[in-house]
């Protein structure tokens, strides 16, 4: 119910399968473009009727290379936004699409065969592809799909109540408090949206622990570490490799102009107000230096993002509703997810504007990036350099699902502090809360 | 020391809007045999228009610019063409840029006049012909085309010049332009304002101190080094710059239809006692008065005075716009200091940011209208009583950009189609957005903020619809002698 009674966080998972050579890799390709040519009402995977999915994606990952130039066999990836545990979401895209589940990984090395595909062997067949996420960051954290969508229902509601009050002249010499209490009454005669007049359900102190306690274990760790840090002056010494090996990279401005063909990006962009970003990179070598250069960097945005950027804004970017960072090939390669609101173009000037330094810091370590200079600068900030590089890493993906793809980041925000004032939970005045309308 | 713009190359209307030149027409060319064409070019290149030309000594002015096909036909090979933008190169029309730009219903390429699918001709070249008096321009017209061999006048674009320089909608419009820097323009304004060279020509530095990458041609295909070295990739000849790329869409304006919705709407609000005169609802939804003057500096009525100020944000003194309302078409087309709102919690922050994000999205328009006015003094009360057909009339929108993808694409696509800009829900542009981007026979809605509560104008249709456009290269003049000089 709205997320009312227990407080439930969101968490994202990452499974890559190795396809069979043996098959066909096109039919793959054909079903899952069927599946996505129609997102919420084909017959293979029915992702309406999950209730706990925000965004889900299946992509075929085929042709990408690590640092030697090494192919990765063609293998599927499904990435996963959702409310609760990884038990319970596995549940359900098995119990609502079982059928489709099963036809889609029928192309897969290893996944259990028809007479053998109990529940448990194909949780048992995931869990054992299953990739850490290095960062995952959700932009509300605490709200449940029911939850953005009942409070989205919840504000057309009351928009469409305001409309007709005016219409009718209901609020000629209504001071803010009056036009509040009239709404509240009116939300109040409602019965689909009793909930609203509850506030949200509130971690509880198992949670906080767990939450606070991951942030004093963090800075633990910084604190035991920074003796050694600096008695061997470590950021020196990283610092000095860095110029030795970035002078080895490629300077690769030549490819600046022109980005390869991504007519299969572009067929699937801006569909909706939202899109998806889905990128790799192979980590350049030696990769013991930026693979510890890279998760460094992760785990300083994690650490950040997890405790300092929890009001929608992930390195200033309010567009974002998820992102993820996943290792794979043994560290020698790594994925990027996102789910954002608007174009893709605007998203990327706004990394170069607001985080140029973190996708150094991170993205720096992979092929192909514009050369960058002590850790953090140059790269990004040549602007057409670092939007090719991001389209030739970009994959296509073949099934792309939003659960709620007509609301923003913002959208969501607001909505959540509309039901706010109606159920005595908001800090800001009458005033102030109508503003929101 | 910055580089100063090389004006004698410069084509003339790129850095200015050629005020003094009331009278306009533009010629869509095609181009039957490139020889014919290209000595034409060599005979007329010293007759383009430059930057620097003094145009109290002219009659006319006359600039040429030319679309993707145009190059190939004049001798581009393929591994030129791919270093123009991916947008040129595709043209304006793809699956893709129609969402972009919203090019559906009454704006499908497939109903164009002109730039679509359905052409029968081809549309090589763009020649933009001004002139002081209609019979200037007549001339230089009828000069250019009995000059012209194996050059076929596929559509010629007439423009009209309205009172105190309006749109048909009666609004004073093109006030809002930035100033290239080091072009000897005055720099005075606000600093905001003066954006670098490289935003709208190639060869010189742009707002991220980048040089934007330009078309190029290896050094064996200019043997009479007519090109200068490209300042990306110093193996390469610079073939675009001084150049542009100019962005034209001709854009059809519904005027009976715009106003007639701004009346009944301004009814409906007399119920309780809100309601306004339709030119103040819209001004709101313009974000200036019919005179020009913005409703940041003046809310409640029109001051002529005003008509072209435009030193002004809105972070400052209409954050929550109560003056300007936030959807409104100025304000979104060129959001100023209030893109970053509430960003770093520091509003002094934000709006610094906000003006030196802004920088890397701007556009030089350089548009004309045509059509007969639906009232000669554009006064909306006589639209209203006039029965004059919502057609043939509107605005040749001509802008000028180094970068489309970022500049004019971005624009429309972030800021006029969006309906979530600057966390709105279903608010495209209430001038000239496209609402069916939220689901097929959708409709705009338009929030005039105001205290205690909003007030909202719900079931919008659309007034403007694209008839017709493309996408075209303006090289500089060397870009054009270079052209002619191809084998």
């Amino acid at each position: 119910m709205k997320n009312n009674e227990k407080y439930i966080d969101q968490q994202g998972i990452t499974i890559i399968t190795p396809i069979d050579p043996a098959k066909d890799i096109k039919g793959l390709y054909s079903l899952l473009n069927k599946i996505g040519g129609d997102i919420n009402n084909n017959s293979i995977i029915d992702f309406r009727q999950m209730k706990t999915i925000h965004y889900a994606r299946w992509f075929i990952m085929d042709l990408a290379k690590d640092a030697s130039g090494n192919l990765v066999p063609p293998n599927l990836v499904y990435s996963g936004n959702f409310d609760g545990s990884v038990e319970d979401h596995l549940e359900e895209l098995l119990r609502v699409s079982g059928d489709g589940i099963k036809d889609i990984y029928s192309y897969c090395k290893g996944f259990p065969t028809a007479d053998n595909a109990s529940n448990q062997n194909i949780f048992e067949y995931w869990k054992a592809h299953v990739y850490n996420n290095q960062l995952f960051w959700p932009a509300i954290r605490g709200g449940t799909v029911e939850q953005i969508r009942g409070e989205g229902e919840l504000r057309d509601a009351i928009q469409e109540f305001l409309n007709r009050q005016a219409a009718g002249g209901g609020f000629k010499d209504l001071d803010p408090a009056g036009i509040h209490g009239k709404i509240k009454d009116f939300i109040a005669s409602k019965e689909e949206f009793k909930w609203a007049l509850q506030a949200r359900a509130k971690p509880s102190f198992g949670w906080k622990l767990d939450y606070y306690g991951r942030l004093v274990g963090r800075l633990l760790l910084v604190v035991i570490l920074l003796p050694v840090i600096l008695l061997f002056l470590l950021p020196v010494w990283w610092l000095i490799l860095s110029r030795i090996f970035e002078k080895k990279d490629d300077k690769n401005r030549k490819d600046i102009s022109r980005s390869k063909e991504f007519d299969a990006l572009l067929r699937n962009e801006d569909q909706v107000f939202q899109n998806q970003l889905t990128i790799y990179g192979a980590i350049k070598k030696p990769y013991w230096y930026r693979l510890t250069t890279l998760k460094m960097g992760l785990w300083i945005f994690a650490t950040n993002g997890k405790y300092r950027s929890d009001k929608g804004k992930l390195s200033g970017i309010e567009t974002i509703h998820f992102a993820r960072w996943t290792l794979f090939n043994k560290g020698k390669n790594v994925m990027f997810f996102s789910n954002y609101d608007g174009a893709w173009e605007i998203y990327l000037s706004e990394f170069i504007d607001r985080s140029a330094a973190a996708m150094n810091l991170t993205f720096g370590t992979t092929v192909g990036y514009p050369q960058v200079k002590f850790l953090l600068w140059k790269g990004a900030f040549d602007e057409q350099a670092f939007k090719t590089v991001v389209r030739n890493n970009q994959y296509p993906c073949q099934v792309w699902y939003s659960a709620y793809p007509y609301l923003t980041v913002k959208n969501i925000l607001n909505n959540h502090q509309i039901r706010k004032g109606l159920d005595g939970s908001s800090e800001e005045s009458t005033a102030d809360w109508l503003k929101r309308f | 020391m910055n580089t100063m713009v090389e004006l004698k190359d410069v084509q003339g209307i790129i850095i200015r809007g050629y005020g003094k030149m009331p009278f306009a027409a533009f010629l869509l060319v095609q181009i039957n045999d490139p020889g014919g064409a290209k000595s034409w070019l060599k005979d007329i290149a010293g007759e383009i228009t430059h930057a620097e030309a003094d145009l109290d000594q002219l009659d006319t002015c006359m600039n040429i610019a030319f679309t993707n096909t145009g190059v190939i036909e004049l001798g581009l090979k393929p591994e030129v063409m791919n270093t123009f933008s991916r947008e040129f190169e595709e043209g304006m029309t793809t699956d893709h840029r129609r969402r972009i730009l919203g090019d559906f219903g009454k704006s499908d390429p497939s109903t164009w006049d002109w730039g679509g699918p359905g052409d029968t001709k081809a549309i090589h070249m763009i020649v933009l012909c001004y002139g002081k008096t209609a019979d200037a321009l007549q001339q230089l017209i009828n000069n250019q085309k009995s000059r012209w061999n194996g050059l076929e006048l596929v559509r010629q674009l007439d423009t009209i010049l309205l009172p105190d320089r309006k749109e048909h909608f009666g609004f004073r419009d093109g006030i809002a332009q930035p100033v290239i820097k080091d072009a000897g323009r005055d720099e005075s304004g606000h600093p905001a304002n003066n954006i670098n060279p490289g935003e709208f020509l190639f060869g010189y530095k742009n707002e991220y101190d980048k040089y934007t990458v330009s078309p190029n041609v290896d050094p064996d295909m200019d043997p009479q080094n007519i090109l200068h070295a490209d300042q990306n990739f110093p193996d390469k000849k610079d073939l675009g710059r001084n150049g542009s790329m100019l962005v034209f869409r001709q854009l059809e304006q519904d005027v009976r239809k715009f106003w007639t919705t701004i009346d009944q709407a301004v009814k409906s609000q007399q119920v309780d006692n809100t309601s306004s005169t339709i030119e103040h609802l819209g001004a709101k939804m313009v974000g200036r008065w019919p005179s020009g003057a913005p409703l940041t500096k003046c809310p409640f009525e029109d001051d002529p005075s005003k008509r072209d100020f435009d030193n002004f944000g809105y972070a400052e003194k209409d954050y929550d716009g109560y003056k300007c309302p936030i959807g409104s078409h100025i304000r979104r087309t060129n959001p100023r200091d209030n893109f970053l709102r509430d960003s770093t919690g520091k509003p002094e922050k934000d709006i610094k940011n906000s003006e030196k994000f802004m920088k890397r999205f701007r556009i030089i328009r350089r548009g004309r209208a045509y059509g007969k006015p639906v009232s000669p003094n554009m006064d909306p009360h006589e639209v209203l009583r006039s029965s004059v057909e919502d057609t043939d009339r509107g605005l040749h929108f001509l802008c000028f950009n180094a970068n489309i993808g970022r500049q004019f694409e971005l624009i429309q696509q972030t800021w006029v189609n969006n309906p979530k800009f600057a966390g709105l829900y279903e608010d495209p542009d209430p001038i000239m957005g496209f609402p069916e981007i939220m689901g097929a026979g959708a409709t705009t809605t338009f929030t005039e903020q105001a205290a205690p509560v909003r007030k909202k104008v719900t079931g919008i249709p659309q007034f403007v619809h694209v008839k017709g456009g493309a996408y075209f290269f303006m090289p500089g003049i060397r870009g054009i002698e270079f052209l002619a000089s191809l084998p």
